[in-house]
């Protein structure tokens, strides 16, 4: 929800993965399969088998963390120093994206604003993605009454608008610079254990699994080492997009006010403050914007690519 | 049939859960409505008096199965902002961020649909790579930040329509559509895109069907093929997208009513969000989540009569 | 009782909202609030036309209309034009007779007598009548409203009514005065007419005028907050959350009647848009928040300037550990330019303060203390190393709906720096600003606006009395105490007015806060609409408003 379509362009992965799972029985092992079947395959994928994607995704996203990086060194203007001498001065050579109106070069803003924003979503996934891959290969293998009641409570989450979950957690947990983060880590487990419950279902009878396990493999090291690596492609991609969905929500948190808190400015937040001098300095928009909209086309790139390459 | 009550079991159990969870999460959130109500200069007496005619210092279980009671015999309580039934409140927002999803579905579908379509049907083409490239910026752009641009370019520059001007239904109808048509779009436009790429996909695999070759060989026109045949197919294939699109049509309104300004159930949500209107809060949070689950239960049984495969493979 | 009366006094503020709501800021030099039709574009104004319906953008919903409950800033503004006291606000600051025709005081201030004016009709149509005013005095008393707790007993009709309290215990147990019912006896002492009123304080209270501002309602009102009935030129004819608020034109206004056929407030969600919406042609008028008047540069519109008649404070919590000591206080104080944070933050247009009190109350404003605090970053370092702070840090925590405050801590932050001082803000939205740190106090700084729910000092300095329920700057100080209660009891003006006045000084040599400016409310009205009246309090007049060529 923050933005509809990005949450489910992940869940779409995942719904997508499942049919096909479902229909097809393929199983998902690491293949770099080449589209031998010709055109066929390519029109499946676009115009592309997945590298150009990569390609382009690598470049923009790096070229944002970069961004962020570099911010932590050196930005062309203080971030937090009002000048009113310099209030809403359009895009020049001297400040990139112009200022604000107070007089803050937007261009340093929103470099420190992915700095932020980068680490928020970052942590945010990676520490969803640890909670989901547990709790998914649990449920999926183990399958019974927990399954039951963690699928439902899963169920009862992805019932709620996204924003509502962000919205009550961040109340729920107190304000304080970095809420947000527990916020959406909450967001994002539903739709992570849900691949990786699919995933697991598909493979824990495969024949490769049921052979380990006759061999007297652990539990534990049939979950880890012989079913997780083949969820990981699908996995992957969904980790990525989930990136994307995190950025997105932080963002529109911070557009609402609750993301992370003043001075530091954060894309969401700048976009606000731009929206009240829309008329009169139209360009604050224009960076923070811009980063937004490229990062989230480089991660879904990214996401796209790994699943085309590894999983068409 | 069993699988139908097992669904069904489902969606109970799950509604419950909603409801318990809303109304516990809803309950620690620190903020006090009488609070709000008063504003800063309120002594404890008024704070007091006020919690007690709200009810809100009785204990939290009495308070849930009263509304819990309450609900199931249609009254959903009174909201705490407005001192009104939470029902009589909701009964002019409903109609709105409705009419506003189904506007935004429609665009999704006419425009969506057809698009995937023509871009399946073209590979390595131009075009075809103009509107992979647009897909993708519509899918990564945020509801907020569209609107904002939307509201600049076509609300401040060309003035096609006035930001901020919300006129009702009653009122004028026309223009009740009017000021509706840009929401709807900024809240079309990523579903837009999602649909557009899975119906390509989805096309594209049925057009490697035995029953496509077959068609063809028969002396089908490649266009009957594609738009009679397979678009049947690969309609049916993408069902299970709907609830995902409807969920994601709901969640955008939120975000999007709240920056043009349209009094729907986005708006009332989050100021009674931040309001701690309770009841309000409550109510919204089931409507919302009974009709995603509904969607998504329509879905499934729709799958089940579609799609045979599916019914075999469970 | 001199407790219950300073708890009861306090009630009186309220604000934050306010400034939410037009906060603003606005420019000129300092254009003094007072003279109403100021700026750009009034003389052009052409003859009055009757009639008209005006659209006004406000960002703040009144939650409900019943004005023993709703004290809300935003909330007021519409009641003013709504409801009617026994008394009114005059633009000056001084009182007139409203649903009263006359009032007399007796000399030692204790005994008010009203005399209520014939024909007035409410919004439903029904007349006016002793009954109303009886039950609306009581309902106020009942409900705690400002001043109303210093009514001893009052008269009319033959009969003395006497309010009657109980104690209660507290949450913490400490007793507590709670009020039980009126007792109602037939009295020799009373006017046996039914248009005479008369109300015995129990102490000297030349503000009292102000206090009978409060809204009389009819005794049949059934329920206010969804549908208001007042006598005032205006009445409520529709409600619809989140979207507006329709105000018409009252026909049988017993004054002189409003020029507008209809009000219509038009609800946004914050302030930000408000500039947008105009410039789009959705609204009429908005009153500008900071910088929002920018906006219009270059577009033909009517401006005028009021004080807001709040005062934007950076409130400091007097029992956080560094700020238990006066020095620490002051020494931020020092550290701060306010005249830059109004340049930055309200482009200039703002009125320095130095004290709670508006600058707006001229009367009452002691203007010797506006500049005590001079920025003076060696003094700040000086007091901060004499405390042995000198690495002072703290938190501001800021509502995070007044882009005005989240932007002025961001200016401060940069400030005081430069004495050393490490700060951090933290901005919450506002259920838990109200919770946490106006009722809590669990805050170390925060910045916000406060005003005055009546034209009178109390309104303002009430909360710095040690025991007052909305202390929430903890502020302790006997001699403030004394001096606010020999000032509330005096019964000579001036010497009133020179008591109120050493309040504030004491406040600022105790340094309660930083108190930074009145942010000048711009009142924006597009070509179309003209008319303007600043009163000293937080509100809109829509009555003054009118159409033009």
């Amino acid at each position: 929800m923050m933005n509809a379509g990005n949450m489910n362009a992940a869940e779409a992965g995942a719904a997508v993965g499942a049919k096909t799972g479902i229909i097809k029985k393929k199983p998902f092992r690491i293949s770099r399969k080449k589209d031998k079947g010709g055109a066929p395959v390519s029109v499946v994928s676009g115009w592309t088998t997945g590298d150009t994607e990569l390609k382009v995704g690598f470049v923009l996203v790096g070229i944002i963390i970069a961004l962020g990086i570099l911010s932590i060194f050196y930005t062309p203007f203080d971030v937090y120093e009002m000048n009113t001498a310099v209030r809403s001065q359009p895009p020049s050579l001297t400040h990139f994206f112009g200022t604000d109106n107070f007089g803050r070069d937007i261009f340093s803003r929103a470099m420190v604003g992915a700095r932020f924003t980068l680490l928020v979503s970052g942590s945010t996934v990676i520490a969803a993605a640890g909670i989901s891959i547990v709790l998914g290969l649990v449920c999926g293998y183990a399958g019974g009454l927990l399954d039951e009641v963690v699928m439902r409570v899963i169920d009862a989450i992805n019932s709620f608008p996204s924003i509502l979950i962000a919205l009550v957690m961040v109340s729920v947990l107190n304000y304080g610079k970095l809420t947000i983060i527990p916020a959406l880590i909450i967001m994002f487990i539903p739709s992570f254990t849900r691949i990786v419950r699919t995933g697991t279902l598909q493979y824990k009878n495969a024949d490769f699994v049921l052979s380990n396990k006759v061999f007297g493999d652990s539990d534990l090291r049939i979950l880890f080492i012989h079913i997780l690596p083949n969820i990981y492609p699908l996995l992957l991609s969904s980790i990525v997009i989930g990136l994307s969905n995190a950025i997105l929500a932080e963002s529109s948190m911070s557009y609402l006010g609750l993301g992370i808190q003043p001075p530091i400015p954060s894309w969401g937040r700048m976009l606000k403050e731009a929206q009240d001098i829309l008329f009169s300095t139209p360009w604050a928009a224009l960076a923070p914007g811009l980063m937004i909209v490229l990062t989230i086309v480089g991660l879904n790139c990214i996401g796209e690519g790994i699943r085309k390459k590894y999983l068409s | 049939m069993q699988y139908f009550v097992r669904k069904t079991g489902i969606l109970l159990l799950t509604l419950f859960v909603i409801s318990v969870v809303t109304f516990w999460l809803f309950h620690i959130v620190p903020g006090d409505p009488a609070a709000m109500m008063l504003g800063t200069s309120a002594s404890e007496k008024q704070l007091k008096d006020l919690r007690e005619e709200l009810g809100l210092d009785r204990p939290l279980t009495e308070q849930y199965t009263d509304w819990i009671g309450g609900a199931v015999h249609g009254d959903l309580g009174t909201s705490i902002n407005y001192k009104k039934p939470v029902a009589e409140l909701l009964k002019g927002k409903l109609s709105i961020t409705l009419i506003l999803g189904a506007m935004a579905l429609a665009l999704v579908i006419l425009i969506g649909i057809p698009l995937g379509v023509f871009t399946a049907g073209r590979r390595h083409v131009y075009s075809e790579q103009l509107l992979n490239i647009l897909n993708i910026f519509g899918i990564s752009i945020p509801g907020f930040f569209l609107s904002i641009l939307l509201i600049w370019i076509f609300g401040l520059l060309l003035h096609f329509f006035t930001p901020g001007r919300f006129i009702t239904w009653e009122r004028d109808p026309v223009g009740f559509f009017r000021s509706m048509i840009f929401p709807a779009i900024a809240i079309a436009i990523p579903q837009t895109c999602i649909l557009c790429k899975y119906i390509r996909t989805a096309v594209v695999d049925e057009v490697r069907a035995d029953y496509v070759r077959t068609a063809r060989s028969k002396g089908s026109t490649k266009n009957r093929i594609l738009y009679v045949h397979v678009l049947k197919n690969a309609i049916v294939s993408v069902v299970p997208l709907i609830g995902m699109i409807v969920s994601g049509i709901f969640s955008g309104s939120i975000v999007i009513e709240q920056v043009f300004g349209i009094p729907g159930i986005g708006r009332l949500l989050i100021a009674s969000v931040t309001s701690r209107d309770y009841p309000t809060v409550q109510t919204l949070v089931m409507y919302i989540a009974i009709l995603i689950l509904i969607v998504n239960f329509v879905v499934d049984i729709l799958i089940q009569i579609l799609d045979p495969r599916i019914r075999i493979a469970k | 009782m001199k407790k219950r009366l300073a708890a009861l006094v306090m009630g009186a503020v309220m604000t934050a909202s306010l400034i939410a709501g037009c906060g603003g800021s606005s420019s000129g030099t300092s254009s003094a609030a007072s003279d109403a039709t100021a700026s750009a574009g009034t003389e052009a104004a052409g003859e009055i036309l009757e009639g008209g319906d005006f659209i006004k953008g406000v960002s703040t919903e009144p939650p409900g209309f019943d004005p023993f409950t709703v004290q809300t800033a935003d909330a007021r503004s519409i009641f003013f034009n709504i409801y009617e006291g026994l008394m009114g606000t005059e633009t000056d600051g001084s009182f007139k007779p409203a649903i009263a025709e006359s009032y007399e005081v007796a000399d030692d201030l204790q005994t008010y007598t009203f005399t209520l004016r014939d024909g007035v009709k409410f919004h439903n149509g029904n007349l006016l009548t002793m009954d109303d005013v009886l039950y609306s005095v009581e309902k106020a008393i009942a409900s705690s409203i400002t001043g109303y707790g210093e009514i001893d007993v009052y008269y009319a009709g033959g009969k003395s009514y006497t309010p009657v309290f109980k104690t209660e215990k507290d949450e913490e147990g400490n007793d507590k005065q709670v009020f039980d019912k009126v007792d109602v006896a037939d009295s020799a002492d009373a006017p046996a007419d039914d248009k005479t009123l008369v109300i015995h304080l129990n102490t000297p209270d030349s503000g009292f005028p102000a206090v009978v501002t409060h809204p009389i309602v009819p005794k049949d009102a059934e329920d206010l907050a969804t549908n208001p009935i007042g006598t005032g030129p205006f009445m409520m004819s529709e409600f619809v959350e989140q979207d507006y608020t329709l105000l018409t034109k009252f026909e049988d206004y017993w004054g002189e009647p409003a020029h507008l056929d209809t009000v219509t407030l038009k609800y946004y969600e914050n302030t930000a848009e408000l500039a947008t919406n105009y410039l789009a042609g959705a609204i009429d008028g908005f009153n500008s928040n900071a910088g929002g008047w920018k906006e219009l540069e270059g577009v033909e519109h009517i401006e005028n300037t009021r004080h807001a008649n709040a005062v934007q404070v950076l409130a400091l919590n007097n029992e956080f550990g560094p700020f238990q000591d006066v020095r620490v206080r002051q020494a931020v104080a020092y550290a701060i330019d306010t005249q830059e944070v109004i340049d930055t933050v309200s482009y200039g247009r703002g009125t320095k303060a130095g004290t709670p009190v508006t600058p707006g109350l001229e009367k009452y404003f002691n203007d010797e203390l506006t500049d005590v605090y001079d920025v003076n970053i060696d003094k700040a370092k000086e007091l901060l190393k004499e405390a042995g702070q000198e690495n002072l840090s703290f938190t501001i925590r800021v509502p995070s709906n007044y882009q005005v405050h989240v932007d002025a801590a961001q200016n401060i932050l940069n400030q005081l720096k430069k004495a050393g001082i490490t700060v951090e803000i933290e901005s919450v939205d506002w259920p838990t600003w109200l919770n946490r740190v106006y009722k809590e106090s669990e805050y170390e700084a925060t910045i916000v606006s406060v005003d005055g729910n009546i034209a009178f000092p109390t309104a303002f300095l009430s909360r710095y009395v040690s025991t007052a329920d909305n202390n929430f700057i903890r502020f302790k100080s006997e001699a403030f105490d004394d001096v606010y209660e020999k000032a509330t009891l005096a019964t000579d003006d001036a010497e009133q007015v020179k008591l109120f006045k050493e309040a504030q000084k004491v406040l600022s040599d105790e340094c309660a806060s930083v108190y930074i400016q009145d942010i000048d409310a711009i009142v924006i009205n597009n070509m179309n609409f003209d008319g303007f009246r600043a009163y000293p309090l937080y509100v809109d007049d829509y009555s003054a408003i009118y159409r033009v060529k």
